[in-house]
């Protein structure tokens, strides 16, 4: 049990520091603003209790903001996609068994679930993080392809990366 | 009493995420008003930290145009030294300049942190309160403006950027008054003027300017130049489109404006409001 917390701290940091010192620096152009944290969120087991996981969103989204001045907007965002989260996981997975599943990783679920589960939330994500970003319908079509191109991005981000760590894990 | 226990039992989930989400919520409205700030921004002493560590990291790898652009300035400020002057006219009269007098002093800093991807974005340096450093004052770097400081902590402040949904930039390009200059959210190098009255001639690279009216910056700086313009028919106002001077994705040096005026000017208004 201990060991299960001691990693997700460990993944706490290494997501926060990876997204404000790597991603929040890296500009492809206005519309690409790939977001990596959600991430933590994503791969929490699906036995872990919903709101231990609703305050870590929280926390989470506290944390990444303080770097950009917009706690709100990244807790917002998180808090509500970890909400969603569960409803999801029922959907996809209609028959998991919290047992079988301890953990999620590509290797465990297959790479065309790992995606649409990641992909779907993340769009949930970026969709409300940059409509309230905006705060108006002036700026419509910029904020659609801003969500969308992000949410592609970040998609391949994290599909690139679970491939790097899950090999490193199964040797 | 019992059932109402049960009944929260139940849905504490859903309670939960409520609870955050309406803290969230005050949080964004509070960050999106210009001139309140959440407890915790970026000029919060720990963050401020990180970003310096990170930043002296990756110093570097700007290193380069940072010290052109300090060379440049550098001769600048030679031409414009007492030195480099003469007298036009063989004259017995010293001519002192007691007609001046000091409108602004300038405080030096280095940017620690800097984003340019938002639609609201800020910028952090690395001087605060300690250094006589206060909310309002406006920011400028050696070839253009840069934004206003919104918040200070002892060591850090917190800068709107001129990439900010809510920015406005008093400008004048020649001899139009005072028009206001926004940014569009999108690109880091342009912003746009709206109001700029038509009976203005104005041409594409033409020099923008502050307007100092404000007294947030110094009259006569460059902000840019303008790119591109529209007159459409039936319209009094030009749209412009503005080159900006500043290059915020390489920005190193700032100098923060302490404007020595701007203190009389704001009690005059303030007994104003008074009335």
């Amino acid at each position: 049990m201990n060991n299960i917390y001691f990693k997700l701290v460990f993944r706490f940091v290494f997501y926060l520091l990876f997204q404000v010192l790597v991603l929040n620096n890296i500009e492809l152009n206005g519309l690409m603003n790939p977001y990596y944290y959600p991430l933590f969120i994503l791969l929490l087991p699906i036995s872990f209790p919903n709101w231990l996981a609703l305050l870590f969103a929280f926390a989470m989204g506290i944390a990444v903001g303080s770097f950009s001045n917009s706690i709100g907007l990244h807790s917002f965002a998180l808090v509500l996609m970890t909400f969603v989260r569960t409803y999801v996981i029922q959907i996809i997975f209609p028959q998991a068994k919290a047992e079988e599943m301890e953990e999620f990783s590509i290797g465990n679920i297959g790479a065309f679930t790992f995606t649409l589960y990641t992909f779907i939330l993340i769009f949930i994500h970026h969709f409300v993080f940059f409509s309230a970003e905006v705060m108006s319908f002036s700026r419509f079509y910029l904020t659609i392809s801003k969500i969308f191109l992000s949410a592609i991005l970040s998609t391949l981000l994290i599909i690139l990366g679970e491939y790097l760590f899950w090999r490193k894990e199964s040797r | 009493m019992r059932n109402l226990f049960q009944f929260f039992l139940k849905y504490f989930q859903f309670f939960l995420f409520l609870f955050l989400e309406i803290v969230s919520i005050s949080w964004i409205v509070k960050e999106s008003s210009f001139h309140q700030s959440a407890y915790i921004n970026s000029s919060n002493q720990m963050v401020g930290n990180i970003s310096t560590y990170y930043h002296n990291a990756v110093a570097y790898i700007n290193l380069k145009k940072v010290n052109d652009s300090l060379a440049a300035e550098n001769a600048l400020l030679k031409a414009n030294q007492d030195y480099s002057f003469l007298f036009a006219k063989d004259s017995s009269k010293i001519i002192t300049d007691s007609n001046k007098r000091a409108a602004y002093k300038y405080i030096v800093a280095k940017v620690i942190s800097n984003e340019t991807n938002k639609i609201n974005n800020y910028i952090i340096i690395d001087k605060g309160s300690k250094n006589g450093i206060k909310k309002n004052m406006g920011v400028i770097c050696d070839h253009g403006v840069v934004g206003i400081v919104k918040d200070v902590s002892d060591d850090f402040a917190l800068i709107i950027s001129v990439l900010h949904s809510k920015s406005k930039v008093g400008v004048r390009v020649k001899e139009s008054n005072f028009v206001s200059m926004m940014w569009d959210g999108y690109d880091a190098t342009t912003t746009s003027i709206i109001d700029l009255p038509k009976h203005v001639k104005i041409r594409k690279n033409d020099t923008v300017y502050t307007s100092g009216e404000s007294w947030f910056y110094p009259a006569n700086i460059m902000v840019g130049t303008i790119a591109d313009y529209e007159l459409k028919n039936g319209n009094n106002f030009y749209q412009v489109k503005v080159k900006l001077s500043t290059d915020f994705q390489a920005l190193e040096h700032v100098y923060v404006v302490n404007s020595l005026l701007r203190a009389q000017t704001d009690t005059l208004t303030s007994r104003l409001h008074d009335e």
